[in-house]
């Protein structure tokens, strides 16, 4: 992420790798892997398979301890009082973007690591959502009070989760262009956060009020609705109040079926993309926009946010277009469904792609900035040298944890796979929108061609931003 | 002396190639399956 593009821990910034072949070559092998999982899938996979998650409860004694009233007190008490500790860090701390615990912990460790591990794990972020917490603590006070619920207005069916696709945008807006230096300022002021933060918890809890805390959760606040994007991957879920197993990516299935959900998606690999770009592959396209924009008058801090904000709309419709090209595609095969089932429709099998370019824009980001987050910063929240919590506080970052071949081979490994996945994905939708397999498998020929492009554009991004 | 110090600037097009090529196929093959139906309809 950008606040940390001018310091040595940048993700852009990869000591030069020494690769056996050209990188470009990597893109050639990956689109090779992508047509012949293709044909795999067109062989092998004939009946849809993940349509029904198979769903399997785990030991009432294991929900009743994960789930039960006592853990969800402790873990609303954990993220409140986190939350709680970012703000106070980022508003009385250090200026230092990288001594101060709130940028760390908010744009890296929650940022980037809710949606791996709840990939793996299953909707992480739900228990230690601190506006949820202290909604439903507001909603339980109300209800012991006036005896009765709290009465709610009925979310408008048509405005789905754009809210949390626009705020999505937003988060990465206020990181990324607002806090990017671009040579002028210096990047996300701490206090800038905290503000951020504050102001987004009064908006979340205001609307939670208005909708109610879950419907709030599920559709509008934009942390619940992108880490529960990509829990839908995992093995693991709850339903009806109960732990669970279930075939992995199955739930993904069902997940689009709100408005707006392919915008979230898409404003996730647009707003990765970006960030990735900007400083590489787009870097030349931008400086030349930027130099017409300073001659009509506008100041140069200015000029650079209008700019950036431009190239990240721009990356959003660009991705857009892509992925609708391809529905436009799948459109023209006999006995296909509408346009617009197609496109709710297949909007989940972006998710895996997602979150594989996460991964391979800010792998060594997590790396090396972690390292910072369990030493430094967690002994010393404020980075002003006063306190050493955990007798960590001297402790650095050592940037040789992970070569630079290695972390090309994560980068290169994660876009696969995660295009795989979203072709598997893809392919099972197919088949259960066309009743003969072979139309199926021929709606596909679209979405390879979707998937091809956007490793291919991945690959580029990282291969320019590393170069 | 071969201009090699502006290739940089032009290894996008190795990257937009696989994707080209993809594309060309899926329409050579979408051609062709409609050929083959419209011939089949006009058997019948």
């Amino acid at each position: 992420m950008s606040f940390l593009s001018s310091l040595p821990f940048a993700h852009a910034l990869i000591a030069r790798q020494d690769l056996p072949v050209p990188a470009w070559l990597f893109a050639w092998g990956a689109s090779i892997v992508l047509i012949v999982s293709f044909f795999a899938l067109a062989a092998a996979w004939r009946k849809p398979r993940f349509e029904d998650e198979g769903w399997r409860p785990l030991g009432a004694g294991l929900s009743r301890a994960l789930l039960g009233i006592p853990a969800q007190v402790l873990c609303g008490a954990i993220g409140v009082f986190l939350l709680g500790v970012a703000v106070y860090s980022a508003l009385r701390g250090t200026e230092a973007p990288d001594r101060n615990f709130s940028l760390t912990f908010l744009y890296v460790t929650c940022w980037l690591g809710f949606p791996v591990f709840s990939a793996l794990l299953g909707n992480l972020f739900k228990p230690f959502n601190p506006w949820r917490a202290i909604g439903r603590a507001f909603g339980g006070g109300f209800e012991a009070i006036a005896g009765q619920r709290a009465a709610h207005l009925s979310y408008p069916e048509w405005l789905g989760r754009w809210p949390a696709a626009i705020g999505l945008l937003a988060v990465v807006w206020l990181e990324v262009i607002y806090g990017g230096s671009g040579g002028v300022a210096v990047g996300l002021q701490p206090e800038a956060v905290g503000v951020a933060a504050l102001v987004y918890t009064g908006y979340t809890l205001a609307m939670m009020a208005l909708f109610g805390v879950e419907e709030w959760c599920e559709r509008g606040e934009i942390f619940s609705v992108y880490f529960g994007m990509f829990s839908r991957l995992g093995y693991f879920g709850v339903r009806d109040g109960r732990l669970g197993r279930r075939k992995p990516l199955s739930a993904a299935t069902n997940w689009a079926t709100i408005p707006g959900s392919a915008a979230v998606v898409i404003a996730s690999i647009a707003s990765t993309s970006f960030d990735g770009g900007q400083d590489g592959a787009f870097k030349g396209t931008i400086e030349s926009v930027s130099e017409w924009v300073l001659e009509l008058g506008a100041s140069p801090l200015t000029t650079v946010r209008v700019t950036d904000t431009v190239f990240m709309l721009l990356c959003f419709a660009g991705v857009a277009l892509v992925y609708l090209l391809g529905v436009r595609g799948m459109r023209t095969v006999r006995g296909a469904p509408s346009l617009a089932k197609l496109r709710n429709g297949f909007a989940h099998t972006l998710i895996p792609i997602a979150l594989a370019y996460l991964i391979a824009h800010y792998f060594s980001l997590f790396v090396f900035q972690e390292q910072a987050q369990f030493t430094y910063l967690l002994s010393d929240p404020l980075g002003t040298g006063t306190a050493d919590l955990f007798g960590t506080a001297s402790a650095g970052i050592d940037f040789t944890v992970v070569s630079a071949n290695a972390i090309w081979y994560v980068q290169v490994g994660a876009l696969i796979v995660g295009h795989v996945l979203g072709l598997t994905l893809a392919h099972d939708r197919a088949l259960a929108y066309w009743p003969d397999y072979r139309d199926a498998s021929r709606s596909q020929y679209w979405m390879l061609a979707v998937m091809v492009a956007f490793t291919c554009f991945g690959l580029y991004l990282l291969s320019a931003g590393n170069g | 002396m071969l201009p090699l110090a502006h290739l940089g600037h032009w290894l996008w097009i190795f990257y937009v190639l696989p994707v080209i090529i993809v594309i060309a196929g899926i329409l050579r093959s979408s051609l062709l399956a409609k050929r083959r139906e419209g011939e089949g309809d006009e058997r019948n």
